[in-house]
């Protein structure tokens, strides 16, 4: 059955919309992941125009996220005074990118952003999550514990603007969370992701914070950014397909319900090298199209303001 | 539909329209709902002698930005481009038989009609303007919006004809002109313009100018969706 997008403005197969939110939700539920990174390119490729898949996907995200939070909240694993200082970021972040969003379109080279973005960070996930799966698989066979995480003293922790963070037992500038704020705003408005799979390593990582507080917080982080870019992008470029994004959602709440109860029987080791496989292999496909020679060297951008 | 023959014979049978060119289309509007796949549309009429047709639809002017690749560091990218200010969304051509010679573009220079209507102009100020303007025509006939052949039109008889025109599902919307020649020996003895609408119709049509129109209030109304859905959706998973 054909639907037409009314933003889009084109026809597409309703069936196929909600096989893909199925299927992606699927694999958020299995791996508590957005899907974000995932279903944008995939929108692409079935022919939804890169700036509005982005815009779409970053308004279905606030529902993903909003679900998220609200399970979050109610155990407690939310830090809003973290989330605020990554929220101040992450506006900002993502005016910057729907401003840089609206100059790489006038001058043509918006595609190409996109693709790239996805490139880089889709090589660099995938191939962490590759290592790490295939680590955690041999010390699994080995049997060897894992090692405890080092708390190390970085020249992160000598930055001024010192703040307390009860929630998460912590005492760090302010800076650092503010600009991992930025950078994932700016990825979900250039390319229409939520940005955990950037923002819960730094939080781990760079922040130290406790792991019972990175997913509530970076989800309550998402939830506003993504709403912030759904507002912008709506509002200067005109993008947000509702229908589109109804679609997906409506497909990934059902997906999302089966990969968790599928999560909790599979293993999830062997799943993990699945996923960074998958990952690997969207990054792949986009890198391709970049550099195999176009059928037709000329390209028509219609409708240009 | 079914009645248009009776409908032409009468006209054809009535004293004021003995050797008159009367020309009419089958819709003044097209309405793109959710579940558009395409719509046809008849162009018929009289001829004011045993002469032959041709049929031009042209939709909405628009600017449009074709933009040529180049290799950059193992990378294509978008390296030049050229505008057109004022091209032609849609074209469709018909004629009937043995008018058409040669080309598109060579038929319709030899009856002097349709001018910039396969080869728009472009903004000046690039050496290869050419290779664009064919690249435009190219890319619109690949998605199916330029013809890439004149299509037939039928006569009953001398002087009844009848020609029909296939709008794809992705027909940009606005006003289109359509444009009717009587032609005799290479020349254009008659010529008569229609008008049609083509226009989103029904819920899409609400959402395109809600977006548009108001976009701050629409990208609020899609956050709230999305969070009345999301919630929803939470608390029905919670309970199962």
């Amino acid at each position: 059955m054909q639907i037409y997008l009314p933003i889009a403005e084109l026809s597409v197969d309703v069936l196929l919309l909600l096989g893909l939110g199925a299927a992606v939700g699927v694999l958020s539920g299995l791996f508590g992941v957005g899907g974000g990174f995932l279903m944008t390119p995939l929108l692409i490729f079935i022919g939804i125009p890169p700036p509005v898949a982005v815009a779409s996907e970053a308004n279905q995200l606030v529902a993903t996220s909003i679900t998220g939070v609200l399970a979050q909240w109610r155990r407690g694993g939310v830090d809003f005074k973290m989330g605020l200082v990554l929220l101040s970021g992450g506006i900002i972040g993502s005016a910057l990118g729907v401003w840089i969003f609206r100059i790489l379109r006038g001058i043509g080279q918006i595609d190409l952003a996109i693709s790239l973005c996805y490139v880089v960070f889709l090589g660099l996930i995938g191939t962490l999550m590759a290592i790490e799966s295939i680590r955690a698989l041999r010390r699994k066979q080995k049997g060897i514990p894992r090692r405890g995480k080092l708390h190390h003293h970085t020249w992160i922790h000598g930055l001024p603007f010192k703040m307390r963070f009860p929630k998460s037992r912590l005492y760090i500038s302010a800076i650092t969370p503010f600009c991992i704020g930025v950078l994932v705003g700016l990825l979900a408005a250039i390319m229409g992701v939520g940005g955990g799979f950037i923002m819960v390593p730094a939080m781990i990582y760079l922040l130290g914070m406790p792991t019972a507080m990175v997913a509530g917080t970076s989800l309550f982080q998402i939830l506003f950014v993504v709403s912030t870019v759904t507002l912008l992008q709506s509002a200067t470029n005109q993008t947000v397909d509702v229908i589109l994004a109804l679609l997906l959602l409506a497909g990934s709440v059902v997906g999302v319900q089966v990969g968790t109860r599928l999560g909790a029987r599979l293993p999830s080791e062997q799943f993990r090298v699945l996923l960074a496989g998958l990952v690997l292999a969207v990054c792949a496909k986009l890198l391709f199209d970049l550099v195999a020679t176009p059928d037709d060297l000329f390209t028509l951008q219609p409708g240009v303001r | 539909m079914r009645g248009l023959p009776l409908i032409l014979a009468l006209l054809l049978a009535h004293p004021a329209f003995a050797d008159q060119f009367v020309v009419d289309v089958s819709e003044r509007q097209v309405a793109i709902t959710a579940g558009f796949t395409g719509a046809e549309l008849v162009v018929f009429g009289t001829t004011a002698g045993p002469n032959g047709v041709i049929i031009l639809v042209r939709g909405p002017d628009e600017t449009a930005v074709v933009r040529r690749k180049a290799r950059i560091a193992g990378i294509w990218v978008n390296r030049d481009g050229v505008t057109f200010p004022e091209a032609p969304t849609f074209v469709r051509l018909s004629a009937s038989k043995g008018l058409v010679a040669g080309t598109v573009a060579e038929t319709l220079a030899t009856y002097n009609i349709g001018r910039h209507l396969l080869a728009p102009e472009p903004a000046a100020g690039h050496a290869e303007a050419d290779a664009f303007v064919e690249a435009f025509v190219r890319r619109k006939q690949a998605s199916g919006l330029y013809p890439t052949a004149f299509g037939p039109v039928n006569f009953v008889g001398e002087r009844l004809f009848r020609a029909q025109i296939a709008f794809p599902a992705n027909v940009p919307v606005g006003s289109y002109r359509i444009e009717v020649f009587e032609v005799l020996d290479g020349t254009v003895v008659n010529a008569t313009a229609a008008a049609l609408h083509v226009q989103k119709a029904g819920i899409e049509a609400a959402i395109f100018r809600f977006a548009h129109d108001f976009p701050i209030l629409h990208g609020l109304v899609a956050i709230a969706i999305a969070m009345v859905a999301g919630w929803s959706a939470g608390s029905v998973a919670r309970r199962t």
